[in-house]
């Protein structure tokens, strides 16, 4: 809570759930949620699986749209539950808050029909109208910055695992997004590859200024990557502290027996 | 022999007539098909529930009733369309409604995930299906293309009960004439096996061509 006290009065937030809620049905997945991401901020979410940490992304990517409450991106309202809400603003000033945020998923979601280069370039040039050289420099430069540098006319389905999650993240970084998610980004891949989709977003975290919101089950890169770890349980926040605290000291039970039953 | 040379015009005429006929009303049942395809993926209540109607109908009555319908019904109503016209009009209505329906399934055959990147890159819903979903579906819509292209060419033959003269009824004509049922109607036969393999080579190129190079045939090294 120290956090959300002191960057009250600085530059708005990255994003912000304000009492959100989501369900499926009758399971609630997210329950009257709050959370503020701020600018640069690196937060890594753990939980048991079905707590709600991938749908917090979802939410946030606008994949999926809140029952209740509201998420605001840099200060404006992205979307909203109740009747309409979301749907009120027009489309071009919807997509022009969207854009400010990326997501790297758990499979990968490379376009098969498109070589590495032009999953790359597709976005900017169709959605920013990047002239398609200066877009096919950035892809190429991005390409190369994930290791990949020889591959870009490869497709997907000639790729392992490992460099289509790269081809992916390069992918999301050609929109230059300021909020960057990554969904369980290792989950689907071989132990072997594991490290070097890892170092890739080791990379990143040291060379941008991107806030990042990592879901993951790999506790080493959660402690690692973040400024700040957020433990869930139910779709609800059970502890948000520094990694060093909740790795080191948990205060809450519930994050000590999870950390616990992983480290068996 | 001679029989054979004195009849060829006139079933080459009728044969372009059935090419004829397949290309019209084989392209309209195309644009038909997508338009009404896309139009049920959009989920709009007005706009869902009439085109469902449509297809029910189309699918489910006969194809020959059908034709008959749209001849001899809407004249009464002060519709009047040329015989050819109505043909056209009925096939690609027929077809279309067998199509959408296949446009429809193989577009809600992409994967989920592929919505998701498109929305993480921030693209509007028409521009990722334009880009994107529609260039997926299309290698799983071409087999179930190539037969209702087969389908549509012998289907033209019922147009013949409408007045116009396409292969069939040519035929039937000339049997009229000169008698020599057998080798007419093997004439016939004939031609219609020659008008259906450039169909199933066509068929045969465009699904090597489009999604082979991507298609996973190597396996992931």
């Amino acid at each position: 809570m120290d956090h959300q006290s002191t960057s009250a009065s600085q530059a708005p937030l990255a994003a912000e759930f304000v009492n959100v809620s989501k369900s499926f049905g009758a399971f609630t997945i997210i329950d009257d949620l709050n959370l503020q991401i701020r600018p640069s901020e690196r937060v890594s979410l753990i939980g048991p699986s079905g707590s709600g940490k991938t749908t917090i992304l979802r939410l946030l990517m606008t994949l999926e749209r809140p029952n209740e409450g509201e998420i605001k991106v840099f200060g404006d309202v992205l979307s909203a539950g109740g009747e309409g809400a979301a749907k009120a603003r027009p489309d071009r000033e919807f997509r022009a808050i969207r854009g400010k945020i990326g997501m790297v998923f758990q499979q990968f979601n490379l376009f098969p029909h498109m070589t590495a280069l032009e999953n790359v370039m597709e976005a900017p040039v169709q959605v920013l109208g990047t002239q398609r050289q200066e877009a096919r420099d950035l892809a190429e430069c991005l390409l190369k910055r994930v290791g990949l540098a020889e591959k870009g006319a490869s497709y997907p389905s000639q790729l392992s695992g490992g460099q289509q999650q790269r081809v992916a993240i390069a992918r999301a970084l050609a929109m230059k997004p300021q909020i960057m998610l990554f969904d369980e980004i290792t989950s689907a891949l071989d132990p072997e590859v594991i490290g070097e989709v890892l170092e890739v977003v080791h990379n990143l975290a040291h060379e941008t200024k991107m806030a990042m919101l990592v879901v993951t089950h790999e506790m080493g890169f959660a402690r690692d990557i973040a400024d700040r770890v957020i433990f869930m349980e139910r779709g609800k926040i059970v502890e948000d502290a520094s990694p060093g605290e909740i790795f080191n000291s948990p205060r809450n039970d519930r994050t000590k027996a999870f950390l616990n039953a992983i480290k068996r | 022999m001679n029989l054979l040379l004195e009849i060829s015009p006139v079933l080459l005429r009728g044969a372009y007539t059935t090419v004829l006929l397949t290309l019209v009303s084989g392209t309209c049942a195309l644009l038909v098909g997508f338009a009404v395809g896309l139009a049920r993926l959009a989920r709009t209540r007005w706009l869902s529930i009439p085109l469902a109607i449509y297809i029910e109908v189309f699918r489910n009555t006969s194809s020959l009733v059908q034709i008959f319908y749209f001849f001899f019904v809407l004249p009464l109503i002060g519709i009047r369309l040329e015989a050819f016209t109505t043909g056209c009009l009925v096939l690609a209505l027929n077809f279309g409604a067998y199509i959408s329906e296949v446009v429809r399934s193989a577009i809600l055959s992409i994967d989920r995930g592929q919505h998701d990147a498109t929305i993480a890159l921030n693209m509007p819903t028409s521009l990722s299906y334009r880009r994107i979903i529609i260039p997926q579906a299309i290698p799983v819509m071409l087999p179930a293309f190539g037969n209702y292209a087969l389908e549509l060419l012998k289907a033209t033959s019922l147009v013949s009960l409408i007045t116009i003269t396409e292969l069939t009824f040519s035929g039937a004509q000339l049997v009229q004439y000169y008698g020599h049922p057998t080798l007419i109607y093997m004439s016939i036969f004939v031609i219609y096996l020659l008008l259906a393999l450039p169909l199933v080579a066509l068929n045969k190129a465009l699904e090597r061509h489009s999604g082979g190079q991507w298609k996973p045939k190597v396996p992931t090294t």
